[in-house]
């Protein structure tokens, strides 16, 4: 039962921070795995074939833009193990792409989708699905953490205390959660400026390297913010 | 006397709560339109500024600070830790219809009456903490 604290509170900082940022990630690239199957498609209706300069532009463009994504630094492993792409570097064939096989699918049977590639769409909108909920979690278990201090006290022969206790676990819940998300907005901006200001990255976006920048800043102002909004609390209830 | 500072300071986490939970629905009312100026600020070939593209992809969580920043390019006035001044970024709002950002006003007064609850309860834990100790008998 003691553990039930410290879980919660781990919970709700660590899908708070990753949630929407993982949602967007996902979500770009279903939309790429999607664009190249709408290419080979298009060609397939347009020429018969799926062979062709621009084409062969369009899906390279496609391919190298799906690269890059999947092989972001820290977040390679993830985005290879949740939408299980083969172990390849080309990534014509992580998606198994076989143009031969391709044309005589939509040749025997017609112009679908391409065979099997579904999956792989499938698991990166199922990745995104789930983390698009990640940053209301975090507040559910900060939800999950007041409510159990307040049962706690309210089952075990202090009931006197109930009221006051459901009071100031709400109340440290609420103030908590805004300032945690204020701190958070704060902490992101201020990590950049400190990254920037020391060279670490070089404006504008920065790549993966200025995002790291703010998510670090982001998490500690956010523990900042909701250690305050907590502390207020207790100093405004300690009599 | 005290005791004052904290019934004020409560009762401003509590206003604060409710402006931040009016903020959430108020931003699931206009999130479409939210997502669509993000997309068609990429689609002119335009990029973030390293703290805002963090906040771009955060949804409702750094929709305060994006909002802030997009405000800004409406009144076409630098934002903020906006470090590489690209021009360009000024003219975004030129051609978008006005029914995309018109909800930004009132999104951004809100957070800042949030933000001013708040400040408003660490003001009170200030003024309790010099009433205990300065002026108390």
């Amino acid at each position: 039962m003691e553990r039930l604290p410290a879980l919660t509170n781990a919970g709700d900082k660590i899908f708070g921070t990753s949630g929407d940022a993982g949602e967007k990630y996902f979500s770009a690239i279903e939309k790429t795995l999607k664009k190249i199957e709408a290419s080979y498609q298009n060609q397939f209706l347009t020429q018969g074939t799926l062979i062709g300069q621009q084409f062969f532009i369009e899906r390279n463009q496609l391919l190298s833009q799906l690269k890059e994504l999947v092989n972001k630094p820290l977040l390679r492993a993830i985005a290879r193990n949740t939408i299980k792409f083969e172990q390849y570097e080309d990534m014509k064939r992580a998606l198994n792409l076989s143009s031969r096989s391709i044309v005589h699918e939509w040749a025997t049977v017609g112009i679908g989708a391409i065979p099997g590639y579904s999956y792989y769409v499938g698991n990166a909108a199922r990745a995104a699905r789930f983390l698009k909920i990640g940053g209301y979690i975090g507040v559910g278990f900060s939800f999950a953490g007041a409510t159990n201090k307040v049962v706690d006290v309210c089952t075990t022969g202090r009931e006197d205390d109930c009221g006051r206790a459901a009071f100031k676990s709400y109340s440290k819940f609420v103030s908590s959660t805004i300032l945690g998300a204020g701190g958070g907005a704060v902490g992101a901006s201020v990590g950049s400026a400190v990254c920037v200001g020391l060279g670490i990255i070089t404006a504008p976006a920065a790549g993966m390297g200025g995002l790291a920048c703010a998510v670090v800043g982001s998490v500690a102002g956010g523990m900042i913010g909701s250690s305050a909004g907590e502390s207020v609390i207790d100093y405004f209830l300690k009599d | 006397m005290s005791l004052w500072f904290s019934y004020l300071g409560l009762a401003a986490v509590w206003v604060a709560f409710f402006f931040f939970a009016f903020l959430f629905f108020f931003f699931g009312a206009n999130k479409k339109k939210y997502n669509r100026l993000i997309e068609l600020y990429h689609d002119r070939g335009l990029s973030f500024y390293a703290p805002y593209h963090f906040h771009s992809l955060m949804g409702f969580f750094g929709s305060f600070t994006l909002v802030y920043y997009f405000l800004c390019l409406l009144k076409k006035k630098a934002p903020l830790f906006m470090w590489n001044d690209n021009k360009e970024v000024y003219n975004f709002f030129d051609s978008i219809p006005g029914d995309l950002y018109s909800w930004m006003h009132w999104y951004y007064r809100i957070t800042l009456l949030c933000m001013c609850s708040c400040a408003f309860v660490f003001l009170m834990a200030l003024a309790k903490f010099v009433a205990e100790h300065f002026f108390s008998p």
